[in-house]
């Protein structure tokens, strides 16, 4: 039959097509950036607040390492009870400059203030390319969770997890996540369009007219129109409000940084 | 039983109703009548004479006047042609008494409009299979007057409804919504003048009325005249058995105006819904229709023209394969317009 020979074709034409792009994207889709950037790489996790055994701490610190040597990235890991008074990214800031790094080296932070159930996430203005604030924020709200059901350890080794993803994968364009995307968005349209168009199409049913072509005058006498006030009633809901704040902040030494911060 | 056939005064030939010039031609002396000329000359010339008529199960078989070969009818036809020779013939004596029509809305646009319309439906159809217009034959183009019930219906309606009234606003982090919910009633009286319900059970139901609307400025007085050249059904559906069809849309129109009278609400929820008609009066019309026969792979396909105004309606064929060609078209080109774009934002 025509039709069946007419949509084998078309959608052997469109799948041959867009095959045809995505393996062509995928061959000229940026190469990751090479590894360890750095020989600066170690993990430095300070549990001042004491919420890690010393296995966790031990697990963590050797995954931590991992990552480090992998990524040439320093991982610093501060939990605390008492910021100081300064505001959360600040004082993880400074922490990391005390341990005698700088703003200039690759270095990828969280701190978990206990005292103001602060968490946050932060990173050096000189690698905000690896960690932009969109990056630092979803993971302040990823971690957060863990930390509010009391399991640091969980949320620290989360945080592991995002840091190294995120380095291993920078450069690396997410081309099957934009391909799916776009193919998700080229089906809705598609079905939009042609749907329209069936509905549109010719027939019987669709060219009704109403009665009320008929009514004299086209108007109605009416003789009772009453609008009764029954009764009311009044709902409220709280408007969810973003958890977490993110942006350039300066150490008090006045080194760059960026990162997020939020509550657990 | 009487078998009329309009015959030009000069040559005998049969007469056909030219819908342009509104008169009827002769197409052998090419002569030209005007309403009053030809019903001057039929007073005249009246076939008096009765055809035999022979009863055949429901069947009927009157005899041509102008070739005597059988014209095959059944009980509604009242206007038909010979098969034979093709002669239009009008069968006055069935449309006696209570089937004599009290007004007639002439044919305006002819053959050719009735083809031309059905091929300007197809136009700019991008759906329809390509070959339609060029595989499809127009098995059947059929003038007809079909029988219509022609409305006047003083209607009393009432509604009920919920209306509510919904404002939101936010203070701080929260967010109200206060809904005032009013119990509205509407009661009014509306009057529906010609409202057309088809009165013949050949005729689709849902393709007569999506003919609509005719114009009634052009009904006139009830001739046969005007049937020669087209095929006529009399009524077989009583007002009465329309009365179910003529109130569900009195029904309907009545929901929509009265919903439209409460404004000023969020949403209309509507209760209850009463239309009566209170008094009711019919006019039995013959208004003119084409019907269109075409076959396409094999299925049939009708459509149907308003013989007055060219609206056109039917079921056009539906082209799987194109509607999935454009489809994947429209998915393959935003998908990868999609990742280029993408790919640079990213």
């Amino acid at each position: 039959m025509l039709n069946s020979k007419w949509m084998k074709r078309a959608a052997m034409l469109s799948l041959s097509l867009v095959l045809l792009f995505v393996c062509a994207v995928t061959a000229f889709a940026a190469e990751p950036s090479k590894l360890p950037l750095t020989n600066y790489g170690e993990i430095r996790i300070v549990d001042d607040a004491g919420l890690l055994t010393g296995s966790e701490k031990d697990e963590l610190t050797a995954y931590g390492r991992q990552i480090a040597q992998e990524t040439g990235f320093i991982v610093f890991v501060k939990t605390t009870f008492d910021t100081d008074g300064k505001e959360v990214r600040r004082y993880l800031a400074d922490e990391y400059e005390q341990l005698g790094y700088n703003d200039s080296l690759p270095a990828i932070m969280l701190c978990i203030d206990m005292g103001g159930r602060n968490l946050a996430v932060l990173t050096t203005e000189a690698y905000t390319d690896y960690f932009p604030v969109k990056k630092t924020d979803a993971m302040v709200d990823d971690v957060a969770p863990y930390l509010t059901n009391g399991d640091y350890a969980g949320g620290i080794w989360y945080f592991l997890d995002e840091a190294e993803e995120t380095i291993v994968n920078y450069g690396v364009k997410p081309v099957g996540t934009i391909v799916l995307v776009s193919f998700v968005s080229g089906l809705v349209l598609a079905a939009l369009v042609v749907g329209g168009m069936i509905y549109l199409h010719p027939r019987i049913s669709s060219s009704k007219i109403s009665a009320t072509a008929y009514l004299q005058g086209g108007r109605v006498q009416m003789h009772r129109q009453e609008d009764r006030f029954a009764h009311t009633f009044t709902t409220s809901r709280r408007i969810p409000k973003n958890n977490s704040s993110g942006g350039g902040v300066s150490s008090s030494s006045g080194g760059g940084y960026s990162g997020s911060s939020g509550k657990f | 039983m009487e078998v009329l056939s309009y015959q030009c005064p000069n040559c005998g030939a049969p007469l056909e109703f030219n819908s342009e010039t509104q008169h009827w031609d002769c197409k052998f002396c090419l002569s030209s009548f005007g309403e009053e000329q030809l019903e001057e000359y039929n007073r005249q010339h009246s076939q008096e004479e009765e055809q035999t008529q022979e009863d055949s199960g429901e069947k009927k078989c009157y005899f041509c006047p102008n070739c005597g070969a059988e014209l095959v009818t059944d009980d509604v036809t009242v206007a038909t042609f010979c098969t034979f020779c093709g002669n239009p013939s009008v069968l006055p004596k069935k449309m006696e008494g209570e089937f004599h029509p009290k007004a007639l809305i002439p044919f305006k646009l002819d053959k050719e409009q009735a083809k031309q319309a059905l091929y300007d439906l197809c136009k700019k159809k991008p759906l329809l299979p390509k070959d339609f217009t060029s595989h499809s034959h127009i098995e059947k183009v059929t003038g007809i007057y079909v029988p219509f019930w022609l409305h006047d219906s003083y209607v009393n309606a009432q509604m009920k409804a919920i209306g509510k009234r919904i404002h939101v606003w936010r203070t701080k982090d929260v967010e109200y919504t206060k809904t005032d919910v009013y119990d509205i009633v509407r009661e009014a009286a509306m009057t529906y003048r010609n409202i057309p319900t088809d009165a013949s059970k050949q005729m689709n139901d849902d393709m007569m009325d999506a003919l609509e609307p005719f114009s009634y400025d052009d009904l006139k007085d009830f001739n046969m005249a005007f049937l020669s050249g087209y095929f006529a059904q009399r009524y077989d559906v009583t007002r009465e058995e329309c009365a179910n069809r003529l109130k569900e849309r009195i029904t309907q129109s009545a929901t929509e105006k009265l919903r439209d009278s409460c404004s000023g609400y969020t949403t209309v929820d509507v209760s209850s819904m009463e239309a009566d008609i209170i008094k009711s009066s019919s006019r039995y019309v013959m208004l003119p229709v084409w019907l269109l026969y075409t076959k396409y792979h094999g299925k049939d396909y009708l459509f149907g023209m308003n013989g007055q105004t060219g609206k056109m309606v039917g079921n056009l064929p539906l082209s799987v394969g194109k509607a999935a060609a454009l489809a994947g078209i429209i998915t393959a080109a935003v998908t990868i317009l999609g990742t280029i774009g993408g790919l640079l934002i990213c």
